[in-house]
């Protein structure tokens, strides 16, 4: 072989090198090997200190133990307050829950649509008489998924006043076909930003997977 | 090396020139610029590095199932850094040795000033010590791989994760004994098969166990003088050792079967205050492969633990030919080397070197003369048989390597403590082997160091066959005189200690068959006879026949008894057995060891004596009765003519190739043998020898007439009855004196007139009486010589 093949050889594998190296990856990949939980963000989008996330969710959520969480932030300074607050850029919270065998039996559609805040009428007139102050409630979306692993869920996108601004969320809640585990994603932030970001949000949100992986 | 070669044009050279012309490949040294690499040794490890991210790539692309394949490969870019590194470092050096390949300053500057540098500096250091940096360097860099490996098993730092090794280490233990225990379990059967396996096939024998000693032992005093000596030396070596010598180690004891071989060895055992070891030979005859060197190693084993206990064993190999040799010829060994086929009073001896080795590379060829006709024919030996499989090298080790220093003790942990390992002590072990066939034996196992001495255990002498005989008549009740005993070891010179042995047996056998518990000679004689005979078929010949075969019979006794001077006639039958019509047995009355020419005509002259005598007696008729004889005729003639120069000519035709096993001068090949000068001159002598004993015939014919009555009457009789019949004498079964009156010698030329008219077929149906001679005197013969002499007839 001549000099001049060698070094094409050569610049093809640099160039090849350079090409897949300088690029870094268009998403962040978030994983749970254990719990077969997937989804993807931008890599804008920079995790919440876990410590942090871990104490303000606490050990156990009212359907059972948190067996997984993980949360990122769109802004320049994650924040666990913006997770749990009005944000005014995306955020994503997701967790896996293991259900307790008591409220295996207690997981319903709607139980799942009301996992984070009252959606179901039942439930705002419940938090109404607790008077609790949560206003400007509006359904954008509500689905029910099924997917190729028998998982069961919903998606619901609606609105709630919890500050001066409505703030819209996006919740997709599932459940594995044993109803052990209960998975959820979050993606929030104020309507305008949810507008203005509703593609890569939706990206997010379909990126959500249970099941699957080795 | 490859030879590379350049077509050229038909122009640039004659026709006559070779097309392609070899290019000379430069040494290395001669070299300007790095030779070039292949493409293939160029790529592989890029290749190799590529694969090894793709693979990588396909694992995240497994684990996680959101990912695609161009985020996973972006990421495990990021992710596999030490994969870069190690393809940017293949590049370079691709890159290095790209340039080298091209430009001469940039290749001498590595090859000899940098690379030769360092070689330079690293030769200061002695081989021994590169070698144990180079040990050392490869257990840190294989410490450090494990490091590595363990510090990303255990999520932790690479030097904390060989910490953490024991420990997970101790608790895999029971799974690790575990697994060993199953491990084992399988190994443990095997090692059970073969434990079992190679045992067996070797006793020992404690001195007293074995009564046999060497006063058993008959007619061969040589060898057994020998047999002691060796003996002595085990007993007390230091005899021999006090002088500079050593103790002979071994022993063969070969020779035709029945010889005493395994009486000998016993009688070491008997006699020797050593324990004996005794070899079965089918002991190496294994069904799986290497059963036999275990046998081996464990039976040597055991010797020298009894060599060390008792100062000294004796192990004997029955049948030694069962261990196998590896092909081969074998040669060397005075006592059986092929030269000692050859019935000369000096064997090559007497020859230059050069002329023996030339004979004895023919004398492999060409087969033996011809030899006195007997039970005992030369053995065939076989190659390659019994133990193989690496036994006989494991025993031909184990022979000589008695002398270096054993045991993990002595070799190892002296060893570590600085001390030398101790020499073994002497083990005095006699080897003693037997057998039959000692060409079939392994070359190596006969070397000096071995088998120091090689004893041929032959046929007894006379002197030891009369021994054997007493020996073995003393042990039965008996009244046969030591004159009988001498003879009977004279007629009977192939005897072997298990023949006499046997024969002694057989004339007790006929003794209390008969009711007495004495044996008497007849009883030796009539066992005899049925040793040799073989009891009768118990055909009746028509009457004109047997008186054929008797009279053909009796011209060979006749002539026998007239002109055959070193044998007598043993036995002379018409009783039809399983290949004969009857015989004639001469036996040698002393043991000679040299034929002479006027032995082999007197010889022909009793072959030829059928033929002739049956032309004379049937008025030119004959028999194919006479096939066999003219054979043996034949050959002698040819012989004396072709190989033994008493003939007409001096040159021997035993130089002349012929096939394996075949008559050098009448191979039955060639049938044309005859018509050549030899064949011509072997006719005359045979034509002359007829004529002699036609002659003599004329002149015997009363004689044979009175043989083949008796031979008619008793069917078989002894030669002494024969001497009796010509003499006019008493014999043993035939009374001889009556065949010498006129008329009844005129009597018996009735009786075959007669007989002769039948032949001719005239009166066929006619019975024709058997004359009776008046008994002289009589003491008739008993019943019982009848009974012996035809066993078939009432008593």
């Amino acid at each position: 072989m001549g000099l001049r093949h060698l070094f094409s050889v050569a610049a093809l594998i640099i160039v090849g090198l350079l090409a897949t190296g300088c690029v870094a990856p268009q998403y962040t990949y978030v994983t749970d090997s254990a719990d077969s939980a997937y989804f993807k963000v931008p890599p804008s989008w920079r995790q919440v200190n876990q410590n942090t996330l871990q104490a303000a969710e606490g050990t156990a959520s009212q359907e059972g133990a948190y067996l997984w969480s993980r949360a990122y932030d769109d802004s320049l300074k994650p924040s666990i307050n913006n997770i749990f607050s009005t944000a005014a850029h995306p955020v994503a919270y997701a967790s896996v829950v293991q259900l307790s065998s008591a409220n295996r039996n207690d997981v319903s559609f709607n139980s799942m649509r009301d996992l984070l805040l009252p959606v179901t009428a039942t439930a705002r007139k419940a938090a109404a008489a607790n008077h609790e102050t949560l206003s400007g409630f509006a359904s954008l979306a509500d689905e029910v998924i099924t997917d190729k692993h028998d998982n069961r869920g919903i998606r619901e996108i609606f609105d709630y006043n919890l500050g001066v601004t409505p703030e819209t969320f996006d919740l997709t809640v599932l459940t594995n076909s044993a109803t052990t585990k209960l998975y959820f994603l979050l993606v929030h932030c104020s309507a305008k930003c949810f507008a203005d970001n509703y593609k890569q949000i939706a990206t997010v949100m379909g990126s959500f997977t249970v099941g699957g992986g080795s | 090396m490859p030879i590379r070669s350049r077509k050229r044009g038909a122009g640039e050279q004659g026709p006559d020139q070779s097309r392609y012309v070899h290019v000379e490949r430069p040494k290395d040294s001669e070299r300007s610029t790095r030779k070039p690499m292949p493409l293939w040794d160029r790529v592989k490890f890029l290749v190799l590095l590529v694969l090894l991210w793709l693979v990588l790539v396909w694992s995240a692309m497994a684990n996680d199932p959101v990912i695609g394949f161009a985020d996973a490969a972006r990421q495990q870019l990021h992710a596999a850094l030490w994969l870069e590194v190690l393809i940017g470092l293949e590049v370079l050096r691709q890159l290095h040795f790209l340039v080298a390949e091209h430009w001469s300053a940039y290749y001498r500057l590595w090859s000899r000033g940098i690379f030769g540098r360092i070689d330079r500096l690293s030769h200061r250091l002695s081989d021994w010590t590169r070698f144990r940096i180079a040990r050392a360097a490869k257990w840190l860099v294989a410490i450090a791989l494990l490091a590595l490996i363990l510090g990303k098993a255990y999520h932790t730092s690479p030097v904390n994760g060989l910490f953490l090794l024991p420990g997970t280490i101790i608790r895999a233990l029971p799974i690790i004994i575990y697994v060993v225990a199953i491990v084992s379990l399988g190994i443990l059967q095997f090692v059970a098969i073969f434990w079992f396996m190679s045992k067996g096939g070797v006793d020992v024998y404690y001195p007293d166990d074995i009564s046999t000693r060497f006063s058993d032992v008959w007619g061969q005093d040589q060898v057994l003088e020998r047999v002691k000596e060796n003996m002595l030396f085990l007993e007390d070596p230091e005899s021999i050792e006090d002088h500079g010598g050593y103790v002979p180690g071994g022993i063969l004891l070969w020779g035709p079967p029945g010889t005493g071989k395994t009486l000998m060895a016993e009688a070491v055992a008997g006699e020797t205050g050593k324990p004996y070891v005794f070899v079965d030979p089918g002991a190496f005859i294994n069904m799986f492969f290497g059963v036999g060197i275990l046998k081996v190693k464990s039976l040597f084993r055991k010797l020298r633990k009894l060599a060390v206990r008792y100062g000294g064993v004796i192990v004997f190999f029955d049948e030694a030919d069962s261990l196998g040799n590896r092909g081969g010829a074998v040669g060397g060994q005075a006592g059986f080397s092929p030269t000692a086929q050859f019935e000369a009073c000096h064997g090559f001896g007497y020859l230059s070197p050069d002329t023996q080795a030339a004979l004895f590379a023919e004398a492999l060829r060409a087969s033996p003369p011809p030899r006195p006709p007997g039970r005992f024919r030369q053995m065939i030996p076989t190659g390659m048989g019994g133990g193989g499989m690496g036994t006989l090298q494991a025993l031909l080790t184990e022979m000589s390597g008695l002398k270096k220093p054993r045991g993990f003790f002595n070799r190892i942990v002296r060893r570590t403590l600085g001390m030398r390992p101790k020499p073994p002590p002497k083990y005095r072990i006699l080897i003693m082997m037997a057998t039959n066939m000692p060409s079939a034996l392994d070359e190596a196992l006969l070397r000096p160091g071995r088998l120091d001495r090689v004893y041929r255990v032959g046929y007894p002498s006379k002197e030891g066959r009369r021994r054997t005989y007493e020996g073995y008549f003393g042990k039965v009740k008996n009244d046969v005189t030591p004159e009988q005993i001498d003879h009977l070891a004279t007629i009977t010179p192939y005897a072997t200690g298990a023949t006499i042995k046997d024969l002694s047996n057989e004339s007790l056998i006929v003794a209390l068959r008969d009711g007495r518990d004495t044996v008497t000679w007849s009883d030796v004689l009539r066992a005899k006879l049925l040793k040799s005979v073989g009891p009768s078929e118990g055909v009746e010949y028509i009457e004109r026949e047997r008186h054929a075969v008797a009279v053909h019979e009796a011209c060979h006794a006749v002539i026998s008894y007239r002109v055959q001077t070193r044998n007598v006639i043993d036995t002379a039958t018409i009783q039809k057995g399983a290949d004969y019509l009857g015989f004639v047995q001469p036996i040698p009355i002393e043991e000679q060891f040299t034929s002479w020419r006027t032995e082999y005509e007197a010889d022909i002259m009793v072959s030829l004596a059928s033929l002739v005598g049956e032309r004379m007696f049937f008025d030119g008729d004959s028999s194919s009765g006479v096939s066999g004889d003219l054979q043996n005729a034949s050959r002698v003639a040819l012989a004396m003519e072709g190989l033994w120069g008493m003939g007409g000519q001096y040159a021997s035709f035993a130089i002349t190739p012929a096939p394996q096993g075949a008559h050098p001068v009448a191979d039955g090949q060639d049938r044309a043998v005859f018509e050549t000068a030899l064949g011509k001159r072997a006719e005359g002598h045979l034509a002359a020898l007829a004529e002699r004993t036609g002659t003599l015939l004329q002149s015997e014919r009363a004689n044979v007439l009175a043989v083949a009555h008796a031979l008619e009457v008793h069917k078989t009789i002894t030669g002494e009855d024969v001497s009796a019949i010509i003499d006019g004498t008493e014999g043993p079964v035939v009374d001889g004196r009556p065949y010498q009156t006129a008329e009844f010698a005129a009597t018996l030329e009735s009786y075959h007139e007669q007989v002769k008219f039948a032949h001719g077929g005239r009166g066929r149906r006619m019975p024709i009486p058997i004359p009776v001679p008046e008994p002289k005197e009589a003491e008739p013969i008993s019943a019982w010589k009848k009974q012996a002499l035809d066993p078939g007839a009432e008593p």
